[in-house]
């Protein structure tokens, strides 16, 4: 027992003397508020990675797999998408250390908690997926991120391997009706001969676009192409070899062969232009359907007018772009 | 005329609503829970009076510091009780074992609603039933002697030991069944 009066009389005179006041109400409401919005950042990113999981699983070429005779551990470690799965883990994680630190998040049995965050992130997902979501996601960290092809989506590197019957890359010209020529991932220029090739439903070849084909080397850098399949997950990543991103993923233009040294590039954009002028149509015609974006540009740099012209690109083109 | 409670009939909340509009009826609020909370603390440490007292004060101090915190769909005791338990965590509990001649604090009642609960023979001499008992609760892993300490020294439920270890109720029920288990393990060892 303590003895009466005396504990309680110095314990109020300590809080006198040290002027302790309650914390403000405010302050652990924001504190709660915070958690909570914690924990569903959590379970949305979370529901995010679901939908690109299902994205990248949907995308995959099972059938193709099968037919190329590839073992299943080969076809686990190229399809699965494991940084996916992996980020879906960690978000689910946080999700969960977050909510057991609530108020009342310890009544609750682990099991429950990850239950539940798996459960609303599934449900989120599934949401996210058929919203395109994943797919958007997708394509924008395939034009950007680092090191996609190595971590994020590993399926590239697979889908570029000509000498195993496997070719991808942006197509920049077409010679005549059944020859294109293609730039793949290590910048090697490839002549495609696709006569007599199948094709996967209407899949077609544009200039300026990514594309796949299966087939064989027939000779240096020439591959007959056996068919043709869409361009699915990553497709992205191949536009970063594109005419219209080389030019549009900097603000601020220094003209082309800087563009192309800031990119690592060999050659200029104007020099493409004057070997392939098919890509520089194409590129005309990225750059119309992109007109907004070209405005807003020019908005923060007057120049990039300049720098189109100095491309090759004719006159009445600037004039509908600064329409 | 309505006629205003004295404070000590108030209830918890009441209490905790006058403190925070004054600092001296704090003063309440300690009244009712300081020995409880100096019992719990010497049952779950091996600190003498003394220390006891100050990590008491560090209690208070922080309940008083929190008070805006507390939630009224929480029993305002087992929110005390929380913050007694992490503050002893926090500060003054020892793993080592505890200090010579210390034992457990038990009264008669608790010692025998342990023995019935345990299925032990109670039918010794009361204080070498306690005696018995405390000793073997010293020797339980803290996570199995806090809840027997809980349940059956400070009379909480199981809700109430959920809200104060901050564990869910089937964890508890889990505890408490190996706790009892073992503690029958050790008497019985006890006894030979």
């Amino acid at each position: 027992m303590i003895e009466n009066d005396k504990f309680g009389q110095e314990l109020l005179a300590k809080i006198k003397e040290d002027q302790v006041a309650p914390k403000a109400k405010w302050k652990f409401r924001l504190k709660n508020y915070l958690l909570w919005s914690v924990g569903a950042a959590a379970l949305v990113m979370a529901g995010v990675a679901v939908s690109l999981v299902l994205y990248m699983i949907r995308s995959n070429d099972w059938d193709v797999y099968g037919r190329m005779g590839r073992g299943p551990m080969e076809v686990l470690f190229v399809a699965v998408p494991f940084f996916w799965i992996l980020c879906l883990g960690i978000f689910t994680l946080i999700a969960y250390f977050d909510i057991k630190r609530t108020k009342k998040g310890y009544r609750y049995p682990a099991l429950w908690i990850v239950v539940a965050a798996a459960v609303s992130s599934s449900l989120l997902g599934i949401i996210f997926y058929f919203s395109g979501v994943g797919e958007r996601i997708d394509n924008s960290l395939s034009r950007q991120a680092p090191f996609y092809d190595q971590i994020i989506n590993p399926n590239i590197r697979f889908w570029s391997n000509p000498e195993e019957g496997r070719l991808s890359g942006v197509v920049i010209s077409r010679s005549d009706d059944q020859v294109y020529l293609l730039i793949d991932m290590a910048r090697q220029e490839w002549t495609v001969f696709t006569d007599g090739m199948r094709t996967e439903g209407a899949v077609l070849v544009e200039i300026g676009k990514p594309a796949r084909f299966l087939g064989k080397v027939t000779d240096e850098h020439e591959f007959k192409a056996e068919e043709i399949l869409p361009m699915r997950m990553g497709k992205g990543f191949f536009e970063r070899m594109g005419p219209m991103p080389m030019m549009t993923t900097k603000l601020k233009m220094h003209g082309p062969d800087n563009i192309m040294k800031c990119q690592g590039r060999a050659d200029g954009l104007s020099g493409l232009f004057s070997k392939y002028p098919e890509l520089k149509e194409a590129f005309v015609s990225d750059l119309l359907e992109r007109k907004e974006m070209i405005g807003k540009m020019a908005e923060k740099d007057p120049d990039i007018y300049n720098e189109i012209v100095n491309l090759g690109i004719p006159p009445q083109v600037i004039e509908e772009l600064q329409k | 005329m309505h006629k205003e409670k004295p404070p000590l009939e108030k209830t918890d909340a009441e209490l905790v609503a006058l403190a925070l509009a004054n600092q001296e009826d704090f003063l309440y609020i300690i009244e009712r829970y300081k020995d409880r909370l100096f019992n719990y603390i010497r049952r779950i440490t091996n600190v003498g009076p003394e220390d006891a007292e100050d990590i008491l004060q560090d209690i208070f101090l922080k309940i008083y510091l929190n008070l805006n915190d507390f939630d009224q769909d929480l029993k305002f005791s087992s929110w005390v009780y929380a913050i007694a338990r992490n503050q002893v965590i926090s500060n003054h509990r020892k793993l080592q074992a505890r200090a010579e001649g210390h034992q457990v604090a038990i009264d008669d009642e608790a010692a025998h609603s342990i023995a019935s609960d345990i299925d032990l023979i109670d039918d010794m001499d009361a204080g070498l039933l306690k005696e018995n008992i405390s000793r073997v609760l010293e020797r339980l892993p803290d996570k199995y002697s806090e809840v027997l300490v809980l349940k059956f020294l400070e009379e909480k439920n199981y809700q109430e030991i959920s809200d104060i270890i901050r564990r869910p109720i089937g964890t508890v029920g889990s505890l408490l069944n190996k706790a009892r288990e073992l503690f029958k393990k050790e008497y019985a060892k006890q006894g030979r």
